[in-house]
């Protein structure tokens, strides 16, 4: 019986998505926590980004995966799930920040916590990322998205350039031209 | 130096992207090359701080929350492909066959609704020209041709009418359709 649930688990973890969604679909939802381990830093992260505070971020995850759970019959497995839970949590975070009607300024985009060192190293820590965060927040738009979803969310080009709609050779070109721009700045 | 490492070269180092031969080379080459070296330090700060960045924690617990949540829920039957779409045929159609079926009571009511779009249009128009000093007679003639001839071009207006209509609704509907998830 031991056995036969580590081959389980061994066969789920190699199960590629769209069969994990199968299998919800024919009733056996427990697998959905399959979905929810390989995506969840990926939602928590990117609801991070949208709405930079920690309990907010942690229930539009929640309410994200709900969305997902509840839409599962209608995910195209031509997607990557990746992307399309992506989507869900993008709308789902710009339902909340309407909600709460207010917008959380872009500067705080990549605001983290520094749980440990000294009260100096915190401010000099603070400083060097208030100054990252005001050099990605003066680029484009279209080049601080992909760099954002590459480094914050931990997307794949690949994953970016079907979140985007866009062909992957522009995401990687956006991407590089984005890290170029701030390798620059930082120099200035 | 003719071995310089491009940038390209350096924002794959950023990502850990790099094959190995290609990566040895780079800080082979970085040894003997100042500018190079100087290079490198950089997009090792910039990757250091994008790192730090990105370092957000997973909340405990949050696997279990979201299991316990959809414990409850059903999941949804899917959406079918392309149903706006046909909704909008179907409702097409059936404006048509309504406008077919009733034209004798319709077509008065369009009539006196276009001729009532056009008085209020010209009178607009009459007074902005009239308001920045322009001779508004040209318009007046214009729009005196357009009524003269209004019988020949019913089917136009009503053509343009109908597309724009479709038009706005198709796009509130592909704009509900974004909103949906996925």
């Amino acid at each position: 019986m031991a056995r036969q649930t580590v081959l389980y688990t061994v066969m789920e973890k190699e199960m590629q998505d769209y069969e994990v969604v199968r299998l919800c679909l024919e009733g056996r939802t427990e697998h959905f926590e399959t979905l929810v381990d390989r995506y969840q830093k990926l939602v928590y992260s990117l609801a991070w980004s949208y709405l930079k505070d920690a309990q907010l971020a942690e229930d539009a995850a929640q309410e994200a995966f709900a969305k997902a759970y509840k839409h599962l019959a209608s995910y195209n497995p031509a997607f990557r799930f990746s992307t399309w839970i992506a989507r869900i949590t993008a709308n789902t975070c710009t339902d909340f920040l309407r909600k709460r009607k207010e917008f959380c300024p872009i500067e705080d985009a990549f605001e983290v916590t520094d749980p440990e060192g000294t009260p100096e190293q915190h401010v000099i820590g603070r400083e060097t990322k208030d100054r990252l965060e005001g050099l990605i927040n003066r680029l484009d738009p279209k080049y601080r998205q992909p760099l954002m979803l590459y480094h914050l969310a931990g997307m794949k080009y690949e994953e970016i350039a079907e979140y985007l709609k866009v062909p992957m050779s522009i995401v990687k070109n956006r991407i590089f031209r984005a890290r170029k721009m701030l390798r620059q700045a930082m120099e200035d | 130096m003719k071995d310089c490492i491009d940038q390209k070269t350096f924002s794959r180092y950023l990502e850990d992207s790099l094959e190995p031969e290609v990566l040895t080379r780079l800080e082979a080459h970085c040894r003997i090359c100042e500018r190079c070296a100087g290079e490198l330090a950089g997009w090792k700060v910039l990757k250091e701080k994008l790192r730090e960045a990105a370092d957000v924690e997973v909340p405990d617990g949050l696997k279990e929350k979201v299991m316990s949540r959809i414990a409850g829920e059903k999941i949804l039957p899917a959406r079918r492909e392309g149903g706006a779409r046909r909704g909008l045929a179907a409702a097409i159609v059936f404006a048509a066959a309504l406008y077919y079926l009733f034209r004798p009571v319709l077509r008065p009511i369009l009539f006196s609704l276009i001729s009532a779009g056009l008085k209020f249009l010209s009178a607009l128009w009459y007074n902005a020209l009239s308001a920045v000093g322009m001779d508004p007679a040209i318009l007046i003639r214009l729009f005196g041709k357009i009524m003269a001839g209004f019988g020949s071009l019913l089917p136009v207006f009503m053509a343009a009418t109908f597309l724009m209509v479709t038009g706005l609704v198709v796009l509130i509907i592909r704009g509900r359709a974004a909103r949906q998830p996925g």
